[in-house]
C-alpha cells in the first residue's frame, strides 16, 4: 500500500509541471500574464510540495535508502529492458528539492519580471515544460529517461534563450546553444551505447551493482574509461565546459529569470549530478577523472579570467557560472562527488539569487545591462542592494556564508585526494582569487560609486512583492545553506561539535576514492586561510580600483593592452571555432552543394526525367482516343498472342516427343 | 434416286472443317468491317456478323461433339448481342442527333 502512495506522490511531482504546460500551452495567445504566471507557479509549487513528501520519507529511523515507483514498461526489445520508473534516494532527494524549490521561486519571480512582456503564456508554458523535463532527468531511474529529461532540457533551453525570436542575435544564440550540446549529446549517446554494450543494462542501480567490486582500469581504452570519458563529452556540453562552454555566455539572450533557472540553477549542473550519480562507475577509471579533473580547474580559471573583463552584467554572472561549474568538475575528477553536490546546492542558491538580482536591476534600469551604464544603485534599490551583497559574499567565500564551505571544500579536497595535486588547488585558488576580483567589480561598478547615467531620465526603482519575496528567499538560503556542511576541522571547534552532516548524508550513495589522502588539519587550516585571505584581498583590490580610484583600472589597462584585447574578446575562441571548425564545415558543405550536389544528383534526376518525360511524349501518340485505332491494336495482340500460342504449343509438342522417343 | 442421292451425299460431306471455315470468314469479314468502317450502324453490323460467326462455330463443334453445352451458349450469345444492339443503337442515336451524322470520329466527343 505504502507503496503505491509513492507513486501518487511521484505522479504528482512529475505531471504537474506538464499539466501547468497544457493548461498554458492550449492557450498561448492570452497576454494574461498573472493568470499564466499563477498557473506555472502553482503547478511549480506542487512538485515542491510533492517532493518534499517524498523527501521526508528518508528521514528517520529504519528509513528506506532509496523512494522508488515503477509506472510501466517502456521499451522491451531483445535484452534492452526500459521501465518507466523513478528513483528519489539521497543524492537526488538535494537535486529534487533545489530543482523544485529555486524553480518555483524563479516562476514567482518570472510573473514580475514578464509583466510588460508581448507573450507571457508562452513564456510560462516554456518553463513549465523545462520543469517537467528537469524533473525526468533527475529521477529517472535509468540512463534512458535521464536522457530524455536532457534531450527535453536542452529543447526547452533553446526556446527560452531564442524567446525574443525577432531579435536575430538572440535567435542564434538559441541555434548555438542547441547545435553545442547535439555535439554533447552524441557524446552522451556514444557512452550509453558503451555502457550498454558492457554491462547489459541502462539502470542506475544494475550498473553499480555490477561495477561493484571491479578493479580500477588502468589504460585509456578499457570500456569504463571509455564509456565515462564519452559520457563527460555529454557533460561538457550540458555543463559549459572546455570545449564546448561557448554556447553559455550567449546564451544570456534570454529573459533573465531564464539564465537564473536553467543556465545557473539546474540545468547546467546536470552533467554534474549525472557524474555524482554514476560516481561508482568513474571512479574505476582514473585516467577519465584526471582528465574531468583538468578540463574543471582549466575552466574555472579561464571563464574567471574572461568574467574580469566583461562589461555585460549577465555575462559576468554567465562566466562566473562557467567556473564555477568547473569547480564542480574538478571536485568529481578528484573523487570528490559529495563536494560537488555541495558547491552545486550552494552555487544553485547564491547564482540564482545574483542572476535574480542582476534581473531586478535590467528591470529597474530599464532593460539596460552595461554596467558601465549603472552605478550608485545600492540607494535606489536597497533590497536588491542587500540581497546582491549576500549572493557577493556567498560567491567569493568569506565564511561563513555558504559558498565558502562548499568552495573551500572543493579546494581542500583538490589537494588532499589520492587524485589530488598541489597543482589542481592552485587552479583552484587561481581561479577564486579572480571570481572575488571580478564579483566586487560588478558590485563596484552596479552598486557603489557614483550613478553614470541620467538621473532625470531613468529612474530606477525596486520591483514588486512578486520579485523580491525569491529574493530575500533565496539570499537567506545563500547565507545559511553552507551549514549542510561544515567541514570537521571548524565543527571541532564550535560549540556542539556539528558535524558534516551532507557528507553523512551522501555516505553510501557516492563512491569514495581508493588510497591514501595527503594532508593533516594544519595544512586545512592554511589553506583555508590562505583562499579566504587572497579572496578578501582580491575583493578589497578591486574596490580599491574601481571606487577609490578609477584611474588605475585605465592605467592597468594601457600597461596590459594586448592581453587585454585578448581576455575581453574572450580569447577569440569563438572566432578560432568558426575559423577552424564552423567556416570549413560550411566551405566544404558548398563545395559539395556547388560541385557534387549540381553536376551528379541534380544531373541524375534531371536525365532521370527527361527520360521518363520523353517515353511518355512518345507513348502518348499510341492514346489518340480513336476507337477503331484501340480495336486495331486488340485485333493484331489477339492474333500476335495466338500466334505465340501455337507457336508454343508446337514447339512444346517437339520436345515431348524428343523426351519420350518419338 | 440417283440425284438426291447425290445431294444426301454431298450434304453428309460437309464437315466440321467447312462449318469453320465459313466461321472463319465471316468472323474476319466482321473484324474488317469494325476496324475499316466509319459509320456507326455498320460496325454495329459487323459485331453481329463477328458474334454470329462465333454461334457457327458454337454449333458446329457442339454437333460435331455430341455435347449441348456450345448449343446452349448461342442462345447466350444472341440474347448479348440483342441487349449489344440496343446499347450501341441508342449511342448511334444520341450522337446521330447531335451532328446529323454516324461517324465514328464523333465518339471522341463523349469524352468528360
Amino acid at each position: 500500500m505504502a507503496s503505491s502512495k509513492a507513486e501518487f506522490l511521484f505522479a504528482i511531482l512529475i505531471l504537474a509541471p506538464l499539466l501547468g504546460f497544457l493548461a498554458n500551452g492550449l492557450r498561448w495567445k492570452s497576454k494574461n500574464y498573472m493568470l499564466a504566471g499563477s498557473i506555472a507557479t502553482a503547478a511549480a509549487g506542487t512538485s515542491f510540495i510533492a517532493a518534499l513528501a517524498i523527501v521526508m520519507r528518508l528521514f528517520g529511523e529504519g528509513a528506506p535508502k532509496a523512494v522508488t515507483a515503477d509506472f510501466f514498461q517502456w521499451i522491451s526489445i531483445a535484452g534492452l529492458e526500459v521501465p518507466v520508473s523513478f528513483v528519489i534516494d539521497h543524492i537526488s532527494a538535494l537535486m529534487v528539492l533545489v530543482v523544485t524549490g529555486v524553480g518555483t521561486l524563479i516562476h514567482l519571480f518570472s510573473i514580475g519580471y514578464m509583466s510588460h512582456d508581448e507573450r507571457p503564456t508562452k513564456y510560462f508554458a516554456y518553463l513549465n515544460l523545462f520543469l517537467f523535463n528537469m524533473l525526468l532527468l533527475i529521477l529517472g531511474e535509468n540512463l534512458v529517461l535521464m536522457f530524455v529529461g536532457w534531450e527535453g532540457v536542452g529543447l526547452c533551453s533553446y526556446l527560452l534563450i531564442g524567446f525574443w525570436f525577432t531579435d536575430k542575435e538572440k535567435a542564434a544564440a538559441g541555434m548555438k546553444a542547441f547545435v553545442t550540446n547535439r555535439i554533447g549529446d552524441a557524446g552522451f549517446l556514444l557512452g550509453m551505447f558503451m555502457l550498454f554494450v558492457t554491462f547489459g543494462s541502462l539502470g542506475f542501480s544494475e550498473i553499480i551493482s555490477k561495477v561493484a567490486g571491479l578493479a580500477a582500469e588502468t589504460g585509456w581504452t578499457g570500456p569504463i574509461t571509455l564509456a565515462a570519458l564519452f559520457l563527460f563529452v555529454g557533460a561538457t556540453g550540458k555543463s559549459a565546459q572546455i570545449p564546448l562552454y561557448v554556447w553559455l555566455p550567449d546564451a544570456m539572450a534570454g529573459p533573465t529569470p531564464v539564465s537564473a533557472l536553467i543556465h545557473a540553477a539546474t540545468m547546467v549542473t546536470a552533467g554534474v549530478y549525472m557524474i555524482v550519480r554514476l560516481s561508482p562507475l568513474f571512479i574505476l577509471a582514473p585516467n577519465a577523472m584526471m582528465v574531468i579533473a583538468i578540463i574543471g580547474a582549466a575552466t574555472a580559471v579561464l571563464a574567471a579570467t574572461i568574467g574580469l573583463t566583461q562589461f555585460d552584467i549577465k555575462k559576468v554572472l554567465a562566466y562566473s557560472t562557467v567556473s564555477q561549474l568547473g569547480y564542480m568538475f574538478l571536485a568529481c575528477g578528484v573523487g570528490a562527488f559529495g563536494a560537488a553536490m555541495f558547491h552545486l546546492v550552494t552555487h544553485a542558491f547564491f547564482k540564482a539569487l545574483m542572476f535574480l538580482g542582476s534581473g531586478s536591476v535590467i528591470h529597474g534600469m530599464h532593460e539596460e545591462q552595461d554596467i558601465r551604464k549603472m552605478g550608485g544603485l545600492a540607494k535606489y534599490m536597497p533590497l536588491t542592494y542587500l540581497t546582491f551583497f549576500v549572493g557577493w559574499i556567498a560567491i567569493i567565500g568569506l565564511p561563513p556564508f555558504a559558498g565558502f564551505f562548499s568552495k573551500d571544500e572543493i579546494l581542500w579536497f583538490a589537494f588532499s585526494s589520492p587524485h589530488g595535486s598541489v597543482w589542481l588547488w592552485l587552479a583552484g585558488f587561481v581561479g577564486a582569487a579572480c571570481t572575488a576580483f571580478y564579483m566586487t567589480r560588478l558590485m563596484a561598478l552596479t552598486f557603489w560609486g557614483k550613478p553614470r547615467f541620467d538621473e532625470h531620465h531613468t529612474h530606477p526603482h525596486e520591483a514588486g512583492p512578486s520579485m523580491t519575496i525569491p529574493l530575500v528567499v533565496l539570499a537567506i538560503l545563500s547565507a545559511v545553506g553552507g551549514f549542510m556542511g561544515i567541514p570537521h576541522v571548524i565543527g571541532e571547534i564550535l560549540p556542539g561539535h556539528p558535524g558534516n552532516w551532507l557528507e553523512h548524508w551522501l555516505h553510501g550513495f557516492i563512491a569514495v576514492p581508493a588510497g591514501e589522502t595527503h594532508g593533516s588539519a594544519v595544512m586545512e587550516w592554511i589553506l583555508m586561510g590562505l583562499s579566504v585571505s587572497i579572496a578578501g584581498l582580491s575583493a578589497i583590490t578591486a574596490y580599491f580600483f574601481y571606487v577609490k580610484e578609477p584611474s588605475v583600472v585605465e592605467r592597468v589597462k594601457n600597461r596590459m593592452g594586448r592581453l587585454h584585447t585578448l581576455v575581453y574578446n574572450k580569447y577569440f575562441v569563438d572566432e578560432i571555432y568558426f575559423a577552424k571548425i564552423i567556416d570549413p564545415i560550411v566551405n566544404g558543405s558548398k563545395a559539395l552543394w556547388a560541385f557534387v550536389d549540381v553536376n551528379f544528383i541534380d544531373r541524375a534526376t534531371f536525365v532521370a526525367g527527361d527520360l521518363v518525360k520523353g517515353i511518355g511524349s512518345t507513348a502518348r501518340t499510341l492514346q489518340s482516343g480513336n476507337l477503331q485505332q484501340y480495336a486495331l491494336f486488340i485485333a493484331l495482340g489477339v492474333v500476335g498472342f495466338l500466334a505465340f500460342l501455337f507457336e508454343l504449343r508446337a514447339s512444346l509438342g517437339k520436345l515431348l516427343m524428343q523426351a519420350f522417343g518419338g | 434416286m440417283p440425284t438426291s442421292a447425290v445431294v444426301v451425299d454431298s450434304i453428309s460431306s460437309v464437315g466440321l472443317n467447312h462449318y469453320l471455315i465459313l466461321s472463319a470468314i465471316l468472323f474476319s469479314l466482321g473484324v474488317v468491317g469494325v476496324l475499316m468502317r466509319r459509320n456507326i450502324i455498320v460496325i454495329l453490323m459487323s459485331i453481329e456478323l463477328m458474334l454470329n460467326a462465333v454461334n457457327i462455330a458454337f454449333v458446329a463443334f457442339s454437333r460435331s461433339l455430341q455435347n449441348m453445352d456450345g448449343q446452349a451458349m448461342v442462345f447466350f450469345v444472341m440474347t448479348i448481342a440483342a441487349a449489344e444492339a440496343a446499347v450501341g443503337l441508342a449511342l448511334a442515336t444520341t450522337i446521330f442527333k447531335k451532328f446529323r451524322e454516324v461517324n465514328i470520329r464523333y465518339f471522341e466527343h463523349l469524352k468528360g
